[in-house]
C-alpha cells in the first residue's frame, strides 16, 4: 500500500519532468510536510486571506493580473492597517505575458520639497528618533494612490470604481478582529491613540481596544475610498483628501505642501536582471538594494553544489552566511535613490566580481565581519512591509511591496480620512557623514534630499523559466527580506522543494553587521554545533519574514501564504 | 550552541538597537494554530469541521459536535470518513472529570476463516471478502445516546444536506480517486459513484452529490441504529455480500455492539497520558514507548537531535516488539495490560539500548515474520466545547476507500479490516504480528488497530491535549513526538505538530520525513541506523488548551484540514 503509493508519486513526477510538465495534472507531492494552495485559473496570495479572496474575484470576474493587484492592495489597506495603505508608498513588479516584457512601478515616498539634510538633529546634533519615526514630519510624500493608479490605467482592464469597491465595502461594513489584529492593537495602544483620529479609528471609546471576533468598522476611510472612486488618483493628490492632508501638515508641524502633492510622480523603471543556473531572476533596482544583492548573492552561490550540500546542512549554512555577509558589507557601501546618487550596478551585478567573492570565502572558517570592508549598516530599512503576489490565467504577473515603514507608519490619521501616514523620513541616513560605531563613513548615498527617494531593501521579485514566470514572491522583514526571497528561490531551485515547503522551511540571517548568523527555530542542533566549531556567533531568532509566493508549473498555479504571520491566504480562482 | 535567556535578550537589544527597537509583530513560531475562547472543531476536512463548527453554535456539545462531524466525513472525505468502517472514541466530561471510551472497531463475521484471506503472496486486501462488520454507525450513535445533547436530528441534518446538495470536488479528492482507481472501479457501483466516462474520476470543482448516501443518512436520522443494523441498510449489506462473495450475514449486524472501555493511562514527566484500550493497540505502544522515553532528557539533548533521535527509534522498537504478542481484543485475549505499562519494566527495557549503538532487532525480539501491512488513511478529529468536554476521534475503513465495495443503494463503502488478523496464526513457528495468538482470527472478534486518539492532562490535573492521527502502524510513533516535542523540547503548538518525524517498528529501516539536517543524518548512520526516506507520516488534528485559549492545530502533511473556533 505504502510502497505503491510512492511509486505512483514517483511515476507521476517522473513522468511530469520528462514531459516538462505538459502533462497537465497538478501535482501533489505527498512526500513533503507543506501543501500549497493549487489553482487553474489564476490565484492571489497576501498577508491578509480576505484580500486574496478580493483579488481572487476580481480575476474570476475576468480581471487580469493587475486589476487583481490593485484591489488587493486597496483592500490590504483597509484590513492590515499596519502595513497596507494609502499613505505609504512602495514597488510593483508587473510582467506582461503577451509584450513578453516586465517593468517596475516605483511607488516609494519622496521627501518633501522643504527637507532638509540635517532636519532630525537636535541641537547637539543627535538623531531625534521620536521626532523621525511618530511626528508629521516623518511622513514622505505618499506614493502608493498613484502607483495603484498608473498601474490600472496603464496595465488594468477595470475601472477604478470596480477595484475599489471591495475595499469599500470592506471599511463601510466591516470586518472580524482576528486575535493578531486585537493583539497588535494592543501592543501599539501606546502609540496609536496619541492621536485622536487614530485613536478614533481604531479604538473603541476611551481607546478600548477591539476583541478578537468583533467587527471594526472604518467610516472615514471608506469615504476616502469612495472619493478615490469617483475622483480617481487627483482626489488624493488635488482633491478633498489633498487638502486634509495640507491641513494636518500645517497645523502639526509636517512639511508636505501642496506643491509636493501635485508634484508627486511614480518612476517607472527597468528591474535588475540576473540569470540563477538557467533561472532568470528579474528584481528590483535602486532605490531598493533588494534586488542588486539578491542577484550577487545568487551569483556567488552559483559556482557551489547547494543541492548535493542539502537544506539545513552545516555545510550549506556556512555558505549561505559567508555570502550573506560579503553582500551585506556591500550593501552598506552603495546605494540610494538612483535619480540622485551613482550605484555601481553593473559591478555588482556581475559574475566575475562574484567570483572574486567567493575566492575570499573558507570552507572551514567564519570569516569576521570586521575582516570584511563595508559600510555604514544602519537605517536602511522599512520593518513592516507586506508583499502579495498575483498571477492571471493568461500568465500575467505582479509582484507587489508596499509599507507605511514602522507598524502603522508614524501612527498619525489624517483626520477625515482614515489614512494612516507613513513615516518613511526616517528611512534615510541619521546623520551622514558622521562616522558610525565602526569608524566607517558611509550612508551618503541614501542621505536626505528634497524629493528624494529613501533607501529601501523591498525586493518583489520574479524568476522566470525561458519566458515564463516560474516564481513570484517577495517578503517583509526589512534586511531580511533579501534573505528571506533569496531562501525561498534556492529552496526551489537548488533543494527541489514544493512552494509551500520552500516558503515555510526554517530561514536564517545574517548581514555583516552584527556579526551574528540568526537562525528561526527548526534547525537542527548537531548542525548549529558544527556551525559554532566553524566560528559563527548562532543567535536563536523569532520568526523572519512572511514570504508570499506563486509558483506557476505546468499550467498551474501554486500558491504559498507564509505560515510566519497568522491569516495570510492564497486564494486560487475557481470557476 | 544557541546562548538563552535573558543574555540573549540583551544582547539583541544592545547589538541590533537600530534593527529591533522599532519592532513589528515578528512571532516566536513559524505556525500558528487556530486560537479561539470558547470551543474548537479540527479534523481532516474543512466541510466537516464547518458542521462540527456549526453543531456547536446551535448549542451542541463536544459530543454532538462529534458525531456530526462523524458523519459528515463519510460524505466528504470518503477515503476514510464512513459509515461502513469503524473507530475508536475518547470523551471527556468536564462536570465528573472523567474520561470514556467506546470501542466501536469493526468485527469478524462468523463465516470468516483465516484460510480465505490468504493468498500466495499475502491477505487478499480488496471486495466483499475482506469486509467486517462495520461498527461506526453503532459507536456515534451509542455516543450520542450517552453524551449528546441536540436530537439526532439536528446532529445528522447538516451531513444529509451535504450529501444531497452536495460539494466542490476538490484538488485532493480528485487526486486520491485517481490514485485508488484500481480498486474503486473493480467494483461497479464505485465506478459509478466516483468516476464519470466510465474511468474518470470526479472532476476537480465539479459539484458531488450523493442521493443513496442522503437516503441511507436520513434513515439513520429518523430509525436510529436499527435501520443500520436490522433495518433496510442491514438487508442492502447482506443482500450485496450474498451476491458477491462477502461473509457479512444478519446475524452478524444484529449482534454487533459499540463497547464502553475503560481507558489506559500513564503519567510522563507528570503529566498524564489517556488512550484507547485494546482492541486498540495504539494506546499501548504510545503508552509503553512514552514510558520508556522517560528515563532519558530528552530535553538536553535537543529536539530532532541525532541522540534523541536515536533514543526515541530505539524506545519505539521495544514498544513495537511486545504489540506482535501481546494486543488484541481483550473479549477474546486477556492482553497484560497492566504489565506491559509496568514502569519497572520501562526502566529494563530503558537500560538495554546503547546510547551510541543501535540494538540489532533480533536481540530485542525473535521474531522475523513480515509485518502486517496496516490500515493508513484512516482519519482523526477532535473537539472542544464551552463547557470544557473533549472528543478525540479516530476512525477508518481499513485502507484509503476500504475494501473498494459501495454497497448498492446505500451510496457508503465497506471496509477492508479482515486482513488485519493475524492469518499466519498456527502456520508459521516465526513470531510476529502476523501470527500473533492474540489477534488470531475468531467470530465476532474485533482485529487490533493502531488507532490512538489520545488525552494529555497537565500536571495540574486539566486538560491540555487532544489528538491523533491517521498513518496505520506508525500512529503511536506519530502521537509519541507530538507529545514529546510539547512536554520534553517545548515546541509551539504549530511547530510540535508540523516539525519533521521519524518511524521505527521492530523491523525495517529508520523512516524519515524530509526536513532533517544531513548532518543528523550522518551521526544516525554512525550509530548504525540504515535510513530510509519516508513520505509524510500522518495528519495530527489536535486541540492545545493553554491559559484559558484553544489552540486547533490542523496538520499540514494532507491538504484539506481545517481547525476552526470561536
Amino acid at each position: 500500500m505504502i510502497k505503491k503509493n510512492v511509486s505512483l508519486l514517483v511515476a507521476l513526477f517522473i513522468s511530469l519532468n520528462a514531459l516538462g510538465q505538459k502533462e497537465s495534472v497538478p501535482l501533489i507531492d505527498y512526500n513533503s510536510i507543506y501543501h500549497p494552495e493549487i489553482g487553474k485559473e489564476g490565484m492571489v496570495v497576501s498577508q491578509r486571506r480576505v484580500a486574496s479572496q478580493v483579488g481572487s474575484d476580481i480575476l474570476r470576474r475576468g480581471g487580469n493580473a493587475v486589476d487583481a493587484a490593485v484591489a488587493t492592495a486597496l483592500a490590504l489597506s483597509v484590513v492590515l492597517p499596519r502595513a497596507g495603505n494609502l499613505g505609504g508608498g512602495g514597488f510593483m513588479v508587473i510582467h506582461l505575458a503577451n509584450k513578453e516584457k516586465t517593468l517596475v512601478i516605483d511607488y516609494r515616498e519622496r521627501a518633501p520639497g522643504k527637507s532638509t539634510r540635517d532636519m532630525f538633529l537636535d541641537a547637539l546634533g543627535n538623531y531625534d528618533e521620536n521626532k523621525a519615526r511618530n511626528s508629521l514630519l516623518s511622513a514622505g510624500v505618499p506614493g502608493t494612490v498613484a502607483g495603484l493608479a498608473y498601474a490600472l490605467e496603464n496595465y488594468g482592464s477595470l475601472s477604478w470604481a470596480e477595484v475599489i469597491d471591495p475595499a469599500i465595502k470592506l471599511a463601510e461594513e466591516g470586518f472580524e478582529v482576528s486575535h493578531d489584529f486585537a493583539n497588535i492593537l494592543e501592543i501599539y495602544k501606546g502609540k496609536l491613540t496619541n492621536n485622536s483620529a487614530t485613536a478614533k479609528a481604531y479604538y473603541k471609546e476611551e481607546a478600548t481596544p477591539y476583541l478578537p471576533g468583533e467587527i471594526i468598522k472604518l467610516p472615514d476611510l471608506a469615504l476616502s475610498l469612495k472619493e478615490l472612486r469617483e475622483d480617481g488618483p487627483r482626489a488624493f493628490y488635488t482633491g478633498e483628501i489633498a487638502n486634509k492632508i495640507i491641513a494636518a501638515m500645517e497645523n502639526g508641524g509636517g512639511l508636505i505642501t501642496q506643491d509636493d502633492l501635485e508634484n508627486y510622480s511614480v518612476a517607472v523603471r527597468k528591474p535588475v536582471e540576473g540569470t540563477y543556473r538557467g533561472y532568470k531572476i528579474i528584481s528590483m533596482p535602486p532605490s531598493s538594494s533588494g534586488g542588486i544583492h539578491l542577484i550577487q548573492m545568487l551569483n556567488m552561490l552559483e559556482e557551489f553544489p547547494l543541492e548535493k550540500m542539502g537544506f539545513g546542512s552545516s555545510e550549506s549554512i556556512h555558505l549561505l552566511a559567508e555570502v550573506m555577509k560579503r553582500a551585506f558589507a556591500d550593501r552598506s557601501k552603495f546605494l540610494g535613490d538612483s535619480d540622485f546618487v551613482y550605484v555601481p550596478e553593473e559591478g555588482l551585478l556581475s559574475k566575475s566580481y562574484a567570483k572574486e567573492l567567493n575566492k575570499t570565502i573558507k570552507s572551514f572558517r567564519a570569516t569576521p565581519s570586521k575582516q570584511i570592508k563595508g559600510g555604514d549598516p544602519f537605517r536602511y530599512e522599512s520593518p513592516d512591509t507586506t508583499h502579495f503576489s498575483v498571477m492571471d490565467e493568461a500568465g500575467n504577473a505582479v509582484s507587489n511591496t508596499y509599507t507605511l515603514n514602522s507598524s502603522f507608519g508614524s501612527g498619525i490619521v489624517i483626520p477625515g480620512t482614515g489614512i494612516l501616514m507613513n513615516n518613511e523620513m526616517d528611512d534615510f541616513s541619521s546623520k551622514p557623514g558622521v562616522p558610525n560605531q565602526f569608524g566607517l563613513v558611509g550612508a551618503e548615498a541614501n542621505a536626505i534630499e528634497a524629493n528624494k527617494r529613501p533607501l529601501s531593501s523591498m525586493t518583489p521579485t520574479m524568476v522566470f523559466k525561458g519566458e515564463e514566470p516560474l516564481l513570484i514572491l517577495g517578503s517583509p522583514g526589512g534586511p531580511r527580506i533579501i534573505t528571506a526571497v533569496l531562501q525561498v528561490i534556492i529552496n526551489v531551485i537548488d533543494h527541489k522543494m514544493n512552494i509551500a515547503e520552500a516558503v515555510s522551511s526554517p530561514r536564517l540571517h545574517h548581514q555583516w553587521s552584527p556579526d551574528i548568523l540568526f537562525s528561526e527555530k527548526g534547525f537542527s542542533v548537531d548542525t548549529l554545533k558544527i556551525l559554532e566549531k566553524k566560528g559563527h556567533n548562532l543567535l536563536q531568532t523569532r520568526a523572519m519574514g512572511s514570504v508570499q509566493a506563486i509558483l506557476y508549473e505546468g499550467e498551474y498555479f501554486y500558491g504559498a501564504a507564509d505560515s510566519r504571520r497568522p491569516n495570510s491566504g492564497a486564494v486560487a480562482v475557481s470557476p | 550552541m544557541y546562548k538563552k535567556g535573558l543574555f540573549t535578550l540583551f544582547l539583541i537589544i544592545l547589538l541590533n538597537n537600530n534593527l529591533f527597537t522599532q519592532t513589528t509583530l515578528d512571532y516566536d513560531h513559524r505556525v500558528h494554530p487556530e486560537k479561539a475562547k470558547n470551543y474548537m472543531v479540527v479534523s481532516q476536512n474543512s466541510l466537516a469541521t464547518d458542521v462540527g463548527y456549526e453543531i456547536l453554535q446551535q448549542g451542541g456539545n463536544a459530543i454532538d459536535a462529534a458525531v456530526a462531524v462523524g458523519f459528515s466525513l463519510a460524505v466528504t472525505l470518503p477515503r476514510a470518513g464512513n459509515l461502513g468502517g469503524g473507530g475508536f472514541m475518547l470523551i471527556y466530561k468536564a462536570d465528573s472529570n472523567k474520561v470514556h471510551s467506546i470501542d466501536y472497531r469493526s468485527a469478524a463475521p462468523n463465516l470468516a476463516k483465516s484460510e480465505m484471506y490468504l493468498t500466495n503472496s499475502g491477505v487478499k486486501r480488496f471486495g466483499n471478502i475482506v469486509n467486517a462488520v462495520p461498527g461506526t454507525v453503532a459507536g456515534l450513535i451509542k455516543a450520542h445516546k450517552e453524551h449528546g445533547k441536540l436530537p439526532l436530528k439536528k446532529v445528522l441534518k447538516p451531513s444529509i444536506d451535504l450529501a444531497k446538495k452536495g460539494f466542490k470536488v476538490s484538488y485532493d479528492l480528485n487526486y486520491a480517486l485517481k490514485w485508488a482507481k484500481d480498486h474503486l472501479q473493480a467494483n461497479k457501483v464505485s465506478k459509478k459513484k466516483f468516476y464519470i466516462n466510465s474511468n474518470k474520476p470526479l472532476p476537480v470543482d465539479s459539484l458531488f452529490r450523493q442521493p443513496n448516501l442522503a437516503k441511507t443518512l436520513s434513515l439513520i436520522s429518523r430509525k436510529g441504529k436499527k435501520a443500520f443494523y436490522s433495518g433496510e441498510i442491514a438487508e442492502w449489506i447482506v443482500k450485496d455480500a450474498k451476491l458477491n462473495g462477502g461473509l457479512i450475514r444478519k446475524d452478524d449486524l444484529a449482534s454487533y455492539k459499540a463497547k464502553s472501555r475503560t481507558p489506559i493511562e500513564t503519567s510522563y514527566r507528570g503529566y498524564r497520558v489517556v488512550s484507547m484500550p485494546p482492541a486498540a493497540s495504539g494506546g499501548l505502544v504510545l503508552l509503553q514507548t512514552l514510558n520508556i522515553l522517560e528515563n532519558f532528557n530528552l530535553s538536553g539533548l535537543g529536539h530532532n537531535s541525532a541522540s534523541s533521535l536515536h533514543i526515541l527509534s530505539e524506545s519505539m522498537i521495544r514498544a513495537y516488539a511486545d504489540r506482535t504478542r501481546f494486543h488484541g481484543d481483550p473479549d477474546f485475549y486477556q492482553v497484560p495490560i497492566k504489565s506491559l505499562l509496568d514502569k519497572n519494566y520501562a526502566k529494563k527495557r530503558a537500560n538495554s539500548i546503547n546510547l551510541s549503538q543501535k540494538t540489532p532487532p533480533d536481540e530485542i525480539s525473535p521474531g522475523k515474520g513480515i509485518q502486517l501491512d496496516e490500515s493508513k488513511d484512516t482519519t482523526h478529529f477532535s473537539i472542544v466545547d464551552s463547557e470544557g468536554n473533549a472528543v478525540a476521534n479516530t476512525y477508518t475503513l481499513g485502507s484509503s476507500f476500504g475494501s473498494g465495495v459501495t454497497v448498492p443503494k446505500g451510496g457508503f463503502l465497506l471496509n477492508n479490516q479482515m486482513r488485519n488478523f493475524s492469518h499466519l496464526y498456527s502456520k508459521s513457528e516465526e513470531v510476529s504480528l502476523s501470527t500473533s495468538e492474540a489477534n488470531k482470527l475468531e467470530s465476532g472478534k474485533r482485529m487490533i488497530s493502531t488507532q490512538t486518539p489520545t488525552l494529555v492532562f497537565n500536571p495540574e490535573g486539566n486538560l491540555q491535549m487532544i489528538l491523533g492521527s491517521p498513518g496505520g502502524g506508525r500512529i503511536p510513533n506519530i502521537i509519541t513526538q507530538v507529545i514529546s516535542n510539547i512536554i520534553d523540547h517545548k515546541l509551539g503548538f504549530g511547530e510540535a505538530v508540523i516539525s519533521p518525524r521519524i518511524n521505527q517498528r521492530v523491523k525495517g529501516n529508520l523512516e524519515m520525513e524530509t526536513g532533517f539536517s544531513p548532518d543528523t543524518l550522518s551521526i544516525l548512520r554512525t550509530k548504525g541506523h540504515v535510513l530510509k526516506s519516508s513520505t509524510t507520516m500522518g495528519s495530527v488534528q489536535a486541540i492545545f488548551i493553554k491559559e484559558g485559549y484553544l489552540y486547533g492545530v490542523s496538520d499540514t502533511r494532507r491538504p484539506g484540514a481545517k481547525a476552526k473556533g470561536e
